[in-house]
């Protein structure tokens, strides 16, 4: 089934909570949308569902305007759409209760053999008779799915499903979600966790403030966003601010205490480079090569993240971060305090313009 | 002291076996406070759902009025059924002054906002939840305020046991309004607070001994329910 998005709009008190947002999601695969807290990716996803209306522009199912439906017509549709909500809510009853409440609504015979598939499927088979409010926050959320997935949905959203889960939780979901899409079911995925957006992610869009910013594969959005929002939210690397200018054939981007040669054709006024960690070499000695920034610096931070470490190189009173692995640290015997340099490549600079937003 | 003793010996004596005077008492209680609830309920509970589930232009207010209405002293509601039904009142043709049809009305309009607000706060945070589940699991519209119903129904049945018990104890109201007419309009409350003025303590006690089990009853359920 195809879904699209035209010019919808959502106000609450006069405030814009999705402004006009026009999309077209990936039938057969994973659609994910990700986007700071308040960026109105659950309100979207409300809309795309039909829970709530919007106060302007259409969704399209099939080519089918939803404000043209009626309410027969949006309970046959809805029957074709799975929500997990973020968060979960039980109804009274056992976890069985739960199961069974979309198969008896809909009026199908209970079939136990798949009940209990399910249930072994998402961890909660030896709980089946237990009330399905004691449960914990995990539980809750793998019996949501449970629930969801037994009606066979043809789309299935998910609205931050992993949101304050533990590990074990968290991978039964996403093996959940990969089997969707191995399926080729259409899902549509909000999250904040961007390994889980990489993962899965065949189409990406980015929102903030109500709005859709980019749209993408995940190369697109994380290794050449066109914006510094994705860049910051997604923290690709370090954020340098500055001006481009010319000098004999060469570009460089001027900040207040540095000059980093990069490659560009533009010249900007007002431009952000964005420097990935681990593009940046460390020593502690100045070295020959063809990478054309060569900077001293002080280590005024080394934060340990599981087998790396990672290094912040204060450069002419510009941070810098960087990643190193433990063997190095320890070989090149680093210290706070010591002076290093930090080599990179004028390639590794990616340039965004400066996004203005009115 | 003594005559307390002997009072409360008395009282039980024509509590066993039940006096046929007193056994109306009681029934007559129960009818009219029970039929009043159940009015107020088949108003009161629907109107919380819907004040509940729906956004509309006046909400605010609904609720202000109803929570207002709570407070209303039971008197003052007492005396407006008076001037209603009195034979110069609006609905005076009727005849319904100092007959068990003006208690009634006069308590289901006393128990009508404590149910509507109990059934409002219950589903205020669980309605909207609750409505997203269903709509979400393919429920359509009357499967969805089923599902509401029967997800609410420990809180509705609490409403209406706490709108009952309030009517069982009313006394200056159903004074006013019925009359404490014996053998018509006499019950539990109205006839203790005669009896006692009349001296008669061991009638009273024998109808205070009633009422208190009365009571003990609609706590023990409500304790039932809440451990639920």
């Amino acid at each position: 089934m195809e879904i699209k998005v035209e010019n919808l709009n959502k106000k609450i008190c006069d405030i814009y909570i999705l402004k006009n947002i026009n999309l077209c999601l990936t039938s057969g695969s994973v659609n994910v949308i990700i986007g700071p807290n308040g960026a109105g990716k659950t309100s979207l996803l409300r809309q795309l569902v039909l829970l709530d209306k919007p106060c302007s522009g259409e969704i399209y199912y099939d080519g089918f305007p939803v404000s043209k439906m009626t309410n027969f017509q949006k309970t046959v549709l809805r029957r074709k759409i799975g929500f997990v909500f973020q968060h979960p809510v039980m109804l009274n009853g056992s976890v069985y209760d739960n199961i069974i409440y979309g198969l008896k609504i809909r009026g199908i015979e209970i079939e136990k053999n798949k009940i209990e598939k399910i249930l072994i499927k998402v961890g909660l088979f030896n709980k089946i008779y237990l009330d399905a409010k004691k449960l914990s926050g995990g539980e809750k959320q793998r019996l949501s799915i449970a629930r969801t997935l037994i009606l066979e949905p043809e789309q299935i959203f998910f609205d931050e499903p992993t949101v304050n889960l533990d590990p074990v939780s968290t991978r039964t979901i996403e093996t959940l979600i990969s089997e969707l899409s191995e399926m080729k079911k259409t899902v549509v995925l909000s999250t904040h966790n961007l390994r889980q957006a990489r993962q899965f992610g065949k189409k990406i869009f980015f929102m903030k403030s109500g709005e859709i910013l980019q749209e993408g594969n995940s190369e697109d959005i994380f290794n050449s966003p066109t914006i510094p929002d994705i860049a910051e939210y997604s923290f690709t690397g370090n954020i340098i601010r500055g001006k481009i200018l010319s000098e004999n054939g060469q570009t460089y981007l001027y900040t207040d205490n540095l000059k980093i040669s990069v490659v560009t054709e533009n010249i900007y006024n007002e431009v952000i480079g964005v420097l990935r960690p681990d593009d940046i070499f460390v020593s502690k000695l100045p070295f020959e090569s063809s990478a054309r920034n060569c900077f001293n610096g002080i280590i005024t931070k080394i934060e340990y993240l599981g087998n790396i470490y990672i290094l912040t190189v204060n450069v002419n009173g510009t941070e810098l971060e960087t990643v190193i692995t433990k063997q190095s640290l320890i070989s090149m015997n680093l210290n706070k305090g010591d002076e290093v340099y930090l080599t990179f490549k004028a390639t590794a600079v990616h340039l965004l313009k400066q996004y203005d937003r009115i | 002291m003594e005559y307390i003793i002997e009072g409360i010996k008395q009282g039980f004596s024509l509590l066993f076996p039940p006096k046929k005077e007193i056994l109306e008492i009681v029934f007559l209680s129960l009818l009219v406070s029970g039929s009043a609830t159940i009015f107020a309920g088949l108003i009161g509970i629907p109107a919380g759902i819907f004040i509940a589930l729906k956004e509309f232009r006046y909400r605010r207010l609904i609720i202000g009025f109803i929570n207002t209405w709570m407070a209303v002293p039971a008197v003052v509601i007492g005396l407006l059924v008076y001037i209603f039904l009195s034979r110069k009142g609006p609905l005076g043709i009727f005849g319904f002054l100092f007959t068990p049809y003006a208690i009634v009305i006069a308590q289901t309009i006393l128990a009508l906002p404590i149910i509507t607000a109990l059934t409002l706060s219950a589903l205020k945070n669980i309605a909207n939840d609750i409505r997203d589940i269903a709509y979400s699991l393919g429920a359509n519209r009357q499967q969805m305020i089923f599902t509401i119903i029967k997800e609410g129904k420990f809180a509705f049945l609490t409403a209406i046991i706490t709108g009952f018990s309030r009517l069982i104890g009313e006394t200056g109201m159903t004074l006013m309004v019925g009359g404490n007419i014996k053998g018509a309009t006499r019950v539990l409350t109205t006839a203790i607070s005669l009896e006692t003025m009349k001296g008669n303590f061991e009638f009273g006690i024998a109808l205070g001994v009633i009422l208190v089990f009365v009571a003990l009853v609609i706590n023990v359920c409500l304790q039932a329910l809440q451990g639920k």
